[in-house]
This record gives structure tokens, C-alpha cells and sequence, in this order.
């Protein structure tokens, strides 16, 4: 059976589109493009701050609000740039948990 | 309809990338963890020789090298999901860009490093500079590697290999390169800025 061009057409089209949204699919795990925008602007900002807030003032504070906001921005890059967030839930508690125990020690530390 | 489904729907948990590389990734973690709690008890001890070392620490270069840990992160980030939409030569740009921000981090580090060797300060000079040299050296050669894991999956990007269906190269790797950056997070802030 012969396809006349247009049928050729609306068939490639058709696998284009059912690419597509399998595509589509695939990248409903990540974050949207200006959500990973933010995030990185988020990142570098609290970055920045904590190299601000160590030019001055008192160690102990400032080593406690540094070491909180570590774990903070850890926090996100596990859940966001890890992706770990969709991952099953012992891999995620594991990684978040390592996060968790090192950041409390190391706070605890400078009590 | 397709937006009903989704929504009700959240996407399957699944390992991003391969899990014996998240094996490898738990095993570092724990060996990063190990040390940053022997450091933290160290310190405990003998506070006031770790501030005096801290002090003399220079913060722009290591703030400059954390952002770009993190702009490399975001530009694998963008990496893998380029390639999950099957845009194969912006996946391949944003891979490019995570290993100049690498680059930039590396030698930058090596600068700061290069500086302290000048200085006369070795791994027995006291407690704080065994720490900082082993601890920053440490986490330099896992850039390193990092590197290598990123340059591998580039160049094997060239033949369009990593598609919607078939990412699990990407993600490896960019899964490797996040846990040197998060490992980082945590050795910037004890290291250069806890004191």
C-alpha cells in the first residue's frame, strides 16, 4: 500500500508528538528553567551573605548562622539539583540523614 | 486530560542515574563526615589555635570558588534536563559550562594552595593546617574526578546517545558532581568561616 505525501506527513507527525510528550514527561521530574534560576540566584546570595556576615562580628553566633545556613542550602541541593526529592525514600532519608547528623554535630561543637 | 493525569499522578520515585555510583557517593559521604566530626572534636580542643589559623585565611578566593561550585551545579542541572527534552547540543553547552566552572575552582584553589606551600605551611606545622591541607586537598582531587565524569559524558554526548529514554549517563555524573559541591557547602562554612 502506497502513503500519498500527505498521509506521510500527518504519520511523522504524529511520532514527532507522541516524542514529544514523552519528552515532556521526562522533564516534569526536574525543576522548570526559572525555578532552577532561582535557585541558583538563592544559592549564590546566601553564599555571598555568609562571606559578608564573617567579616565582622561575633564568632560563636556567626559560626552557628553559618553552619545552619550550610545545612540550609545542602537542604536544597539535595532535594533540587540531587534530585532526590523523586528518588525512593531510604536513598533520599539517607542522604538528607548524613546532612542532618554532620550539620547538628558540627553546631553542636560550638556550643 | 494528560494535565488531570499528571497532576493526580506524581512521577514514579526512582535512583537518578546509577546506583552504583550512589553506593560510591554514600561511601565518600561518610568518609567527608568522618573527618569534618574529627575536625569538629580537634577544634573543640584547641579553639583558640584553630581561630588563629582562620584568621589568617583569605575568604574571597573560597567564596569566589563556592559560587562556582554552585554555578556548575546549576549548569548541570540544565544539563540534564536539556538532555531530557532531547536537546542534545544545549545539554552538551551546559556541560561545558560545569567544567569551566569547575576549571575556574580549580585553579583558583590551587592558587590559594600554591600560596600556603610559599608560606612554609606544611600537613605537620600544627593541628589546623594538617586539617585545612588534608581536607581541601581531599575534596580537590574529588573535583578532580568530577571533572573527568563530566569531560567522559560530554565527549560520549557526541554521538547523541543520551536521549528522554536514556539518561541514566547524565545523571550519574552530574549526580557525582553534586556531592562534591554539597560536600563543599559544609567545608567552606566549618573550615574558612566557623571559628
Amino acid at each position: 500500500m502506497d502513503l500519498r505525501p500527505g498521509d506521510k506527513r500527518k504519520a511523522l507527525f504524529r511520532i514527532k508528538e507522541a516524542l514529544a510528550a514523552r519528552g515532556h514527561d521526562a522533564v516534569m521530574t526536574y525543576p522548570a528553567p526559572g525555578t532552577q534560576r532561582a535557585l541558583w540566584l538563592l544559592l549564590s546570595l546566601l553564599t555571598v551573605l555568609a562571606a559578608w556576615l564573617a567579616e565582622d562580628g561575633h564568632p560563636r553566633r556567626l559560626a552557628l548562622i553559618v553552619l545552619a545556613l550550610a545545612w540550609f542550602k545542602g537542604v536544597l541541593l539535595v532535594e533540587y539539583y540531587m534530585g532526590l526529592r523523586h528518588a525512593p525514600r531510604w536513598l533520599h532519608a539517607l542522604v538528607q540523614g548524613w546532612l542532618a547528623v554532620v550539620s547538628s554535630a558540627l553546631l553542636l561543637s560550638f556550643f | 486530560m494528560k494535565a488531570l493525569v499528571q497532576s493526580s499522578a506524581p512521577p514514579e520515585r526512582r535512583v537518578p542515574g546509577d546506583l552504583a555510583m550512589w553506593c560510591f557517593i554514600l561511601a565518600e559521604l561518610a568518609v567527608f563526615g568522618v573527618f569534618f566530626l574529627v575536625y569538629a572534636v580537634f577544634r573543640w580542643r584547641e579553639p583558640a589555635l584553630f581561630a588563629a589559623g582562620q584568621r589568617s585565611l583569605d575568604l574571597t578566593l573560597p567564596t569566589l570558588n563556592t559560587l562556582f561550585l554552585l554555578a556548575g551545579s546549576a549548569a548541570m542541572l540544565a544539563a540534564v534536563s536539556r538532555f531530557a527534552e532531547g536537546r542534545q547540543p544545549a545539554g552538551r553547552r551546559a556541560l561545558a559550562l560545569t567544567m569551566l566552572c569547575g576549571g575556574g575552582f580549580l585553579a583558583l584553589k590551587l592558587y590559594e594552595l600554591v600560596g600556603k606551600f610559599a608560606r612554609g605551611i606544611t600537613l605537620s606545622t600544627n593541628d589546623f593546617w594538617m586539617f585545612y591541607l588534608s581536607l581541601t586537598v581531599f575534596h580537590f582531587l574529588h573535583v578532580v574526578l568530577g571533572m573527568v565524569i563530566v569531560a567522559a559524558v560530554w565527549r560520549l554526548a557526541r554521538d547523541g546517545r543520551y536521549t528522554p529514554d536514556a539518561m541514566d549517563g547524565v545523571e550519574t555524573a552530574a549526580a557525582y558532581w553534586h556531592m562534591v559541591d554539597l560536600v563543599w557547602l559544609v567545608l567552606f562554612a566549618l573550615v574558612y568561616v566557623a571559628r
